[in-house]
């Protein structure tokens, strides 16, 4: 089987450093996504691991066997993986049945064995019945799974995945998701997903990489990263996370800790070792925050804007203590407040960010 | 159930020392234009620069200085100059009608405007020399035949004026056609809501605007008709008007390899003259005004009651640009002896039969044109899609170099080609001790040459189309290089290379420059058989020739029309 071993990662385009110093284990059969704002690099690290791109620094090993290096280059054609491109990437002068079994063509599978793979193939992903068709004559959902077909006829080890669900529409990348994990199911490969879509990372990853300005932030399952962001970036990134300064933060062992938020006292989560610090930054979810209940202290605010989200009102406070920290949260749908409106605020829960490693 | 348990199909690759296909290919790229295009350009300046071997500026002076030279030199600019003030009108006042008018039918219109470009010029200033001449069959059917006796009017440098200002025409008129249809809307809109009418608009808002265009389009007209070599062969030689380029091709012609020192010097003063305007006119096509940018909708100016009067001029000068020296042309073609009236009794296929058939000379012609055409399209788009190839996805200095080693080789006058591909194959090749000067391989390496950047042009065109990940995926599949440009890159090219190959093919068939210095008793070419044929006195059985390749041209341009559906938009000129 296939893991994925990238070590001390690195690419520059010009002067301009794309991709730098990242390690990680992509461990055999592993769903692995890869999160992070456009242009920080994603697509560069998918293209070093498939070979398109040659390394600067660092090395990537499948199954312990060097495929790159500064020194090394062994070409996409000779990686045995496979490639779900975002515009699909379907030869338009093939038929689907010919796509799909190019692949095997090529390594000199005997025309039996071919045809039955690609049946298979088509069959997994319910297109059997349109194998004679041109990729022209068929929806942008269909040409997807013709694409995945492709990669499970190869029996590709590892499969690299581009933004496969941006140029489709809403409904369909729910389907297309959960064709996804179906594939992963089917195949056992080592997966590694590029998005820049958190909820598709999150609902279908084993771990998420999340990556910013070309560096590997934080590595870790989905609801590490929700509840244990490693650093502001990740605090803020994911699941629309608020990043609030905390002061006389005190851990109380078993990685809870109390401090205080914009003058009012709360009850916090951290790491087992972190230590009294003056500052940190909190991480939390607009779930962690709601209105105070009389006798509690809460955090004094005025609501700047309600939005409807059905069922329930999103709104948007400010405290004047830091009037550039926009603290969201929800309001059930009865709630008579209107903006404007002066509100206490009580924090439930948050996590404190670790200090930068120096 | 795990697909995966099964294990991979697929073995693990041994790793070896082999070099890359790739790196091998682009190796055998290098060779092929470096040593056709590059090497002999270098043994031309060398020559020039330096005859015995060492920098000698004293033999320069001394040709560039007689005075033969200097009035070759002088005579060229001025045919030049003027020509494209012709050409600029003409095109200019074709590409307004046609992108901003709603004439009619533009689409013919467009095609037989740019016929004559297509058509080899030795032909069309031959079919002009027919229908002026004091026996003219046409003027003569309209009753205004010249006294007889009277020097032929075209045997002049006004005669040589006005046709290379006529064959160059749709040179400007495709520059200004596109600058015309990058023009915004908004800005013409914006200047009708002014209260400009439509007159005043297109001289004070819409040709200003595409000035560039224009410009650009006069310099390629200028550098197209200084190496313009059938026009100014056809009419300069029998009026002793000499230019540079008909000179090089006498001094060869009367004294053989022994004037190759000098006519290299004169071959260098044409390139020189080549690649400015090529500069100049990369430069102004460059240079667009910051102002023009905005959706490019299509304009439409409304000619109203000036509509049929419009029309009819521009058919008027379809008739009499094309038509009438193109029908004197057929008439010749169709009789015993030149200047004899063509009736039902005079009517005859003699000349037709004696081209194909029984003049062994011109048969072989053919023949042999056939299959330099025809060996040069197919190499050409071989090579076109490899070195599209690694332009389009792989560029490095390398091949940039190459690119452009193939686009100045087509750029200068054939017959700088010509006289370059003589000096650097005149000895024997290394290790062969077998000189291919006077052999047809020194045509084809001389097409192959000219050519490639024409094939190159298209091919690209068709590459930008195909998206990469396309190439990538069939990578991924893992197909090798080779296989992967026979199963996945080369179909995906396939009808823009076609086109491409199509074009060289015409191009080639036509090809009058470097063959009439390379043409020799073991290989003759199609397109010097004209001159050589109505020098000799043959009108009428040159123009049968002329007929025969003006229908092969014809019958290509349709056959890459038809092809267009799959082309990208532009790879065909004369495509409205
Ligand atoms: N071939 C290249 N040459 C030069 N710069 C490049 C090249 N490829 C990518 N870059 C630059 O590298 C940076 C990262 O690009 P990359 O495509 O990896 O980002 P991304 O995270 O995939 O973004 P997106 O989410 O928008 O797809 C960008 O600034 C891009 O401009
Ligand atoms: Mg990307």
């Amino acid at each position: 089987m296939t893991d994925i071993a990238i070590s001390k990662l690195g690419k520059a385009f010009g002067g301009n450093r794309v991709v730098s110093d990242v390690t990680m284990h992509i461990r055999s059969g592993e769903f692995v996504a890869v999160l992070g704002p456009s242009g920080c690099g994603k697509t560069t690290l998918l293209r070093l691991i498939a070979g398109f791109e040659r390394p600067d620094a660092g090395s990537v090993r499948f199954a312990g066997e060097l495929a790159s290096s500064a020194t090394h280059h062994t070409p996409p054609e000779k990686r045995d993986l496979g490639i779900v491109f975002q515009n699909y990437a379907l030869w338009p002068h093939m038929s689907v049945a010919e796509n799909v079994g190019y692949s095997l063509k090529v390594t000199g599978v005997p025309a039996n064995e071919r045809e039955r793979r690609v049946a298979e193939a088509l069959k997994t992903v319910a297109l059997d019945a349109m194998a004679e068709r041109r990729p022209s004559d068929l929806s942008g959902g269909q040409r997807q799974r013709v694409a995945l077909s492709r990669c499970l006829a190869a029996r590709n080890g590892i499969v690299l995945l581009d933004e496969p669900l941006a140029n489709l529409d809403v409904h369909l990348r729910a389907a297309m998701e959960h064709e996804f994990t179906r594939f992963h199911q089917a195949s056992g490969s080592t997966m590694v997903y590029i998005t820049h879509d958190q909820s598709e990372a999150m609902a279908l990853a084993d771990r998420v990489a999340v990556m910013d300005a070309g560096r590997l932030v934080q590595f870790a399952a989905p609801s590490t990263l929700y509840r244990e962001p490693a650093t502001e970036m990740v605090a803020g990134f994911i699941g629309e996370g608020i990043v609030l300064p905390a002061e006389d933060i005190v851990a109380d062992g078993d990685g809870r800790a109390h401090a205080s938020i914009l003058g009012s006292p709360v009850q916090l989560r951290c790491a087992p070792g972190e230590r009294a610090r003056r500052r940190a930054a909190i991480g939390l979810h607009p779930q962690d925050i709601r209105l105070a209940t009389a006798n509690e202290r809460g955090l004094s605010a005025r609501i700047r804007r309600l939005s409807y989200r059905g069922g329930s009102f999103r709104a948007e406070a400010v405290s004047e203590a830091a009037p550039e920290t926009v603290l969201a949260f929800d309001l059930p749908e009865q709630a008579p407040l209107a903006p404007g409106a002066a509100v206490s605020l009580a924090i439930g829960d948050g996590w404190v960010i670790p200090a930068l490693a120096a | 159930m795990t697909l995966a348990a099964a294990g991979f199909a697929r073995e693990r690759p041994k790793r070896g020392l082999s070099i890359a296909t790739e790196t091998w290919v682009l190796g055998a790229l290098g060779l092929f234009v470096i040593g056709l295009s590059f090497a002999p350009l270098l043994r031309l300046v060398f020559t020039a620069i330096a005859p015995d071997g060492w920098p000698d500026a004293s033999r320069l002076g001394e040709v560039l200085g007689t005075r033969q030279v200097l009035a070759a030199t002088v005579n060229t600019l001025r045919v030049a100059l003027l020509s494209t003030l012709v050409s600029l009108i003409g095109g200019t006042l074709a590409a307004t009608l046609v992108a901003l008018t709603d004439m009619r039918g533009k689409s013919v219109w467009v095609f037989a405007f740019i016929l004559p470009l297509m058509i080899p010029p030795q032909v069309s200033a031959l079919a002009w020399v027919q229908a002026f001449s004091p026996s003219s069959p046409i003027l003569g059917l309209l009753g205004l035949s010249l006294p007889a006796g009277a020097r032929h009017p075209l045997y002049s440098e006004a005669g040589i004026v006005l046709l290379l200002g006529i064959y160059n025409s749709p040179l400007v008129f495709l520059t200004v056609r596109a600058a015309l249809r990058r023009l915004p809307a908004e800005l013409v809109e914006a200047g009708q809501a002014a209260g400009a009418s439509q007159a005043r608009l297109l001289f004070t808002i819409i040709l200003p605007l595409a000035r560039a265009g224009i410009f650009a389009g006069a310099a390629l007209t200028f550098v197209s008709a200084i190496g313009n070599f059938g026009i100014q062969a056809m009419l300069g030689i029998p009026a002793r008007f000499p230019t540079l380029i008909t000179l090089i091709y006498q001094k060869l012609n009367s004294f053989g390899p022994s004037a190759l020192a000098d006519m290299a010097i004169l071959s260098m003063l044409l390139a020189v003259l080549t690649i400015g305007g090529i500069t100049l006119a990369g430069w102004l096509g460059s240079r667009r005004d910051v102002r023009v940018d905005g959706s490019a909708r299509p304009l439409m100016l409304r000619l109203g009651r000036w509509r049929l009067p419009v029309e009819l001029f521009a058919w008027s000068v379809l008739v009499a640009t094309l038509v009438l020296p193109l029908s004197a042309l057929i008439t010749t073609s169709l009789v015993r002896g030149f200047g004899q009236e063509l009736t039902l009794a005079t009517l005859t296929l003699q000349n037709y039969t004696s081209a194909l058939f029984r003049q062994a000379a011109i048969r072989e012609g053919f023949l042999t044109s056939l299959w330099l055409t025809t060996t040069t399209a197919l190499v050409l788009t071989a090579v076109s899609i490899l070195l599209g190839y690694f332009l389009t996805w792989h560029r490095s200095g390398f091949v940039r170099v190459l690119h452009l080693a193939g686009e100045l080789a087509y750029a200068l006058p054939g017959i700088v080609i010509g006289v370059a591909m003589i000096l650097f194959f005149l000895k024997p090749l290394p290790l062969t001790g077998f000189s291919i000067y006077g052999t047809v391989w020194i045509i084809l390496a001389a097409y192959l040459a000219s050519f490639l950047a024409l094939s190159l042009r298209s091919t690209l065109g068709g590459f930008a189309q195909v998206d990469r990940s396309l190439e990538e995926a069939a990578r991924v599949a893992g197909a090798g290089f080779l296989r992967r440009m026979r199963d996945i890159v080369g179909p995906l090219v396939a009808p823009a290379a076609a086109a491409g190959a199509i074009i060289v093919f015409m191009s080639a068939l036509n090809e009058i420059q470097s063959s009439i210095l390379l043409v020799s008793s073991k290989a003759k070419t199609l397109g010097p058989m004209v001159v050589f044929l109505e020098e000799g006195g043959s009108s009428t059985l040159a123009a049968a020739v002329g007929c025969l390749m003006v229908a092969a041209v014809l019958v290509l341009m349709l056959t890459a029309s038809a092809l267009s559906r799959f082309l990208p938009r532009g790879v065909l000129p004369w495509q409205n």
